[in-house]
């Protein structure tokens, strides 16, 4: 049996459950409690080092990194098949999972700090934020952190995530515009599930459709891909009442700041730009 | 028909070329400088980030050094340098996802504080930092404009240290049972960290394997490879070595007394 530890509303988690679901894999979830800092507990840090979710188990070993459990699982359990057939198509999938790895994760995680759990950081005492602080081994992710923390909006990682955002729906709309209905082409892949989870938060948060709302091609993607019952089983019927409640009170506070900073990316600004 | 756009000392052209070598596969060959040309609008209508490299096979433009290195192992099968079972090509991966997400802006760091920067440090100030504002990839701007400042001394020096001795410590860990870095066959992990572990080398930076013996009898092995000869020493001119030879100060002794107080 494949055993996936997890957390709550995990976006990376996310992932996992949509390509376990689409394969019509079963697992069993054992869930890490973040906020009391169980990802960082000895024994679960032999399985993962980076001391975060998720973590596959499969025949006794640990498999992580979520972009690379998805491709994995592909591997090892063949049909159906969520990775195109030839090298291009290929190249093009993983396009995609980087476009997530190395920048839209960040960006997701940046504005998602900033509108919600800033404010669960600032109802902790001094002491318990810095022990947070320091259970964080690398210093990028650190300094993050407590820029978000301090600057909220202001700070100059969430600038940068949008425009990692602003990026990755460009290319979207780019590449859909030829009339396919999935990233890759006509099959769903591995692609769409990178995405995914990561369109759905700022769904949640209720800031979409700054991104979207100009985007047709990326609009009707995003129909399609809610619509699928992966999308139902994975995200939206692991959350609770309260959690979507919560993401929605909280996207909202910072929607008109998220906005207006969009704008002045469009624009060709200068954000983000060293002095 | 394969294109390549590239650099010699491109950490990520040398594993392409690597690659395409132990494939057995020519190309034919664009040459950037990359003061400036990597810029031009022709350049970033192939490769939107404007780096290198980029491969165009039969009209397929392909992006991104890792995503290459699959490309390349999809598309000409053998010899293979993806191993067979699932475990392994996980592991091969995981090397290219540390690669991509750290040790690449950790390499950038160390290269830039040292062997590159004297070249900014004779520019203005406002010149140095047009270019690397014109990169359209933000985050690096900010830790070149820190280490073009303070070399060794920026804030971001002692993290990318550490980042390589991570990737050295992975390397030490799979080599105690397997020759190569994902099992008995040379493989798109050796190609993908040949060049870093080069780098270090150019950069006077080999103590930082000094206690990992299996690191250092890989590293000698390797260099020995026809593909690492001929595509990566071979193709080295004198003004590909100039920026290596002669780095003042030493680098060595300051990324001792960095790594000893960290």
């Amino acid at each position: 049996m494949l055993k996936l530890f997890t957390a709550h509303n995990s976006i990376c988690t996310q992932k996992v459950f949509l390509t376990l679901l689409e394969k019509d894999l079963p697992w069993i979830s054992e869930y890490i409690d973040l906020f009391n800092n169980e990802q960082y507990r000895p024994d679960y840090l032999r399985l993962n080092p980076k001391g975060v979710v998720p973590t596959l188990i499969h025949e006794g070993r640990a498999i992580i990194e979520s972009t690379l459990i998805c491709e994995y699982l592909d591997e090892v359990f063949l049909e159906p098949s969520l990775v195109p057939k030839t090298p291009y198509e290929r190249s093009q999938m993983r396009r995609w999972s980087k476009h997530i790895d190395e920048g839209v994760f960040e960006a997701t995680r940046e504005i998602s700090f900033s509108a919600m759990f800033r404010d669960k950081m600032r109802g902790m005492s001094e002491e318990q934020r810095q022990g947070r602080y320091r259970n964080i081994g690398d210093p990028g992710r650190k300094a993050r952190m407590m820029s978000t923390y301090e600057q909220g909006c202001e700070s100059p990682f969430v600038e940068q995530g949008l425009f990692a955002f602003e990026k990755m729906f460009g290319e979207m709309e780019e590449t859909l515009a030829d009339g396919r209905p999935w990233l890759v082409g006509q099959d769903f892949s591995l692609g769409d599930v990178s995405v995914m989870p990561f369109a759905a938060r700022l769904d949640y948060l209720s800031i979409l459709d700054v991104w979207i709302k100009k985007r047709p091609y990326v609009t009707a993607w995003w129909q399609r891909a809610k619509g699928r019952p992966s999308y139902y089983s994975a995200i939206a019927k692991l959350l609770t009442g309260d959690q979507i409640q919560a993401m929605a009170a909280s996207g909202v506070r910072i929607k008109s700041q998220i906005a207006a900073k969009h704008v002045e990316v469009v624009n060709g600004s200068t954000l983000g730009a060293v002095a | 028909m394969l294109e390549l756009y590239h650099n010699i000392n491109s950490v990520c052209a040398q594993k392409v070329r690597i690659a395409l070598y132990e494939k057995n596969q020519k190309v034919n060959e664009h040459m950037l400088t990359l003061q400036g040309d990597q810029n031009d609008p022709e350049y970033v209508k192939l490769n939107p980030n404007g780096v290198v490299p980029t491969l165009v096979h039969d009209g397929n433009v392909v992006t991104e050094s890792s995503l290459i290195l699959y490309y390349i192992d999809d598309a000409f099968p053998e010899p293979p340098l993806m191993p067979k079972t699932p475990v392994a090509r996980h592991r091969v991966r995981l090397y290219n996802k540390l690669i991509d997400e750290y040790v690449h802006n950790s390499c950038t760091i160390l290269t830039f504080a040292t062997a590159f920067r004297p070249r900014f440090l004779k520019m203005k100030r406002e010149e140095w930092l047009a270019e690397i504002n014109k990169a359209p990839l933000k985050r690096r701007a900010e830790y070149k404009r820190s280490v073009i400042e303070h070399g060794l001394d920026s804030e971001f020096v002692v993290d990318a240290l550490f980042q390589h001795l991570k990737l050295i410590s992975w390397m030490a860990a799979d080599l105690k049972h397997s020759p190569y870095l994902a099992g008995d066959a040379f493989s798109n992990a050796d190609c993908a960290v040949i060049p870093y572990i080069l780098r270090l080398e150019l950069l006077k930076l080999h103590g930082m394997w000094i206690a990992e013996p299996a690191v250092a009898d890989w590293w000698l092995r390797v260099q020995k490879r026809p593909s690492v000869k001929a595509t990566v020493f071979e193709r080295m001119k004198e003004t590909d070595w100039a920026p290596f030879r002669n780095l003042s100060p030493d680098p060595w002794p300051k990324v001792q007394a960095l790594l000893k107080a960290a």
